[in-house]
């Protein structure tokens, strides 16, 4: 844990309302811990003057804010539209049969996670994904599997 | 035809760079106007541009920004970059490509419109956007054109990046002001309209980035300079995003008018091989799809308002023979199920109802009666019954779809594979 008061103080300097620097002080917490901890929340509910449900319900809103640590390979593939039909449900099938892990799960020794999401504007490179925080595309099966497997960028030998 | 004006250099260039920017021409609109045009100088200038919102709604910027009441009030922009809509990604390309000319465009803007601060909201996915924002606010704020007495002048700006954290409604012009205030990014009603209630309770005005990033040439040529590209009543250039089944999907910026025919056969490189085009959603999920015999439509807001369609963000997603209309529909109602915000009862049911149906449809459950069964749930959920438009997004395409590739949802009512694609499902929720 590694509340940092002076980062935190910065950003709310930055608008009219405190209320409003709830998303970054949340994602100040999660970059620092890989998560929202329950501390992150007291700490911004404290220094905020709001209530823990007010910060739980803001938070809840928002897809991207994780309540368990994260995996050390998060690959998340895009399932909208475009990704959809060049074959992303595939590129998941694939991975489920070659590891057992489904979307939406991580893998039992924490290493990789696998996860949908929706559309995340690339769809000019689809079927697109975000590796951690790189956003990329087009991904192969072959390429996923590398991806989760740690294995550098996991990219198709040229 | 190919116009770049947003996007001129930045496949050369490294335009990110304050340094390379301003080499070529960056920040000489922004030194022109303060030291010798008056904000109402440079208000006039975008009236005279003619330039019209690319978020999708196309309502004029001068139109929108000359509703503001002048009371005295501290007044906000918010710059849209919750780029969302499936088949949009100009914006991102905007943000990872040319952030000086967005920033300059907010400078422009927010001095026309004597606003006390600017919010860039970008969506939460945008990691790298994001970065290169902050980098490229820092920059400017480095060189004197971001904070007090902008160039030597009484003009002060700042200039707030920030962050979402996934929600597609925050590209909703009212939930992204609950978002900014710290809230769950609900709706609100309107009227008040953000121009007379917005952000704070105080005069707001929201524009796309793409739409303020055009207000930097527009000052630096002048307003008559960009009414006379393209149509009379779309001036200006698009970036059209084109995924899908073409060869070379990307982002075009063409000039208004561009027939839709020469972006996909020219520009993104035809269809794939082999299949012939089915038909185009032109904004994305959100917009009623366009058949192959309107493929001469020009690329403008009212020639496609015309056909029943719209030009709105220019997503366009291109489709072909294997794809079948009932699977795209549900790929379409899967997101908006996800995506909808829970607020208003038409919405918030209908979105799932309508994911369930056409799952079973997809999937070789269907039951006699669900095409008829989706009619009557876009009658319930579209006609602007909830606070914003996600509703009645959720059936805008399924309803071209019902109508065009009507037999094709009938024989999904039958059970059985799918009798266009054996699509696998992405089932995860």
């Amino acid at each position: 844990m590694s509340w940092d008061a002076r980062a935190a103080d910065a950003v709310i300097a930055k608008y009219p309302s405190s209320r409003s620097a709830i998303l970054p002080l949340l994602w100040l917490g999660q970059n620092s811990d890989g998560h929202i901890t329950p501390e992150t929340v007291e700490h911004v509910a404290e220094r905020l003057g709001l209530t823990i449900n007010d910060v739980e319900s803001v938070l809840s809103f928002y897809t991207m804010f994780r309540r368990t640590p994260a995996a050390r390979c998060r690959l998340q593939v895009c399932r909208s539209l475009a990704c959809a039909m060049k074959g992303a449900g595939e590129i998941l099938e694939h991975i489920r049969a070659a590891t057992g892990v489904a979307a939406g799960e991580q893998s039992p020794d924490g290493g990789f996670s696998v996860e949908v999401v929706e559309c995340i504007a690339a769809c000019d490179h689809a079927p697109a994904y975000l590796f951690n925080e790189r956003m990329d595309g087009p991904l192969s099966p072959e390429q996923a599997l590398r991806l989760i497997r740690g294995e550098g960028k996991g990219e198709d030998a040229k | 035809m190919i116009r770049r004006i947003l996007t001129e250099g930045v496949d050369e260039f490294d335009m990110t760079r304050l340094d390379v920017y301003r080499a070529r021409g960056g920040y000489e609109g922004l030194t022109k106007a303060l030291k010798t045009m008056s904000p109402d100088d440079v208000f006039n200038e975008v009236k005279t541009s003619g330039l019209r919102g690319r978020g999708g709604a196309g309502v004029a910027a001068s139109f929108k920004w000359g509703t503001l009441p002048n009371d005295g009030r501290p007044r906000y922009l918010i710059l849209n970059g919750d780029e969302s809509e499936p088949g949009s990604f100009s914006g991102r390309m905007l943000i990872q490509k040319n952030p000086h000319m967005i920033i300059e465009g907010a400078l422009l803007s927010a001095y026309a419109c004597k606003m006390a601060k600017v919010f860039i909201y970008l969506r939460g996915e945008f990691y790298e956007g994001a970065e290169i924002m902050t980098r490229a606010v820092e920059e400017a704020r480095a060189a004197g054109f971001i904070g007090d007495h902008i160039l030597g002048t009484d003009f002060s700006q700042e200039i707030v990046v920030h962050r979402g954290a996934g929600a597609y409604i925050c590209g909703e012009e009212t939930a992204i002001m609950e978002s900014l205030e710290g809230r769950r990014g609900h709706p609100r009603n309107k009227p008040p309209f953000p121009t007379a209630a917005g952000l704070y309770g105080m005069p707001t005005v929201i524009n796309n980035v793409e739409t303020i990033a055009n207000v930097a040439p527009i000052v630096a040529h002048g307003g008559s300079w960009f009414a006379a590209i393209g149509p009379e009543k779309s001036p200006g250039t698009k970036i059209c995003s084109v995924s899908g089944r073409v060869r070379r999907p990307g982002n075009y910026e063409i000039e208004m008018g561009t027939p839709l025919r020469e972006l996909i056969e020219e520009h993104a490189g035809g269809l794939e091989p082999g299949h012939p085009l089915k038909f185009i959603l032109p904004a994305g999920a959100s917009s009623a799809l366009i058949q192959p015999k309107n493929l001469d439509v020009s690329l403008d807001y009212d020639s496609l308002g015309a056909i029943r369609s719209m030009l709105g963000s220019a997503g366009m997603l291109v489709c072909d023979d294997r794809d079948c209309a009932v699977h795209v529909a549900y790929l379409g109602a899967r997101f908006y199920h996800h995506e909808s915000c829970g607020k208003c009862t038409p919405c918030r049911e209908g979105t799932g109802w309508t994911e369930r149906v056409l799952h079973r449809m997809e999937y070789g459950e269907g039951r006699t009666g669900d095409t008829k069964r989706l009619d009557e749930l876009c009658r319930g959920i579209g006609g602007r019954k909830c606070l914003c438009l996600l509703g009645d997004f959720s059936v805008t395409y399924l309803q071209s779809a019902l109508a065009n590739f009507r037999d094709e949802f009938e024989a999904h009512e039958h059970g059985g594979p799918c009798p266009v694609t054996a699509a696998l499902e992405v089932s995860v929720r």
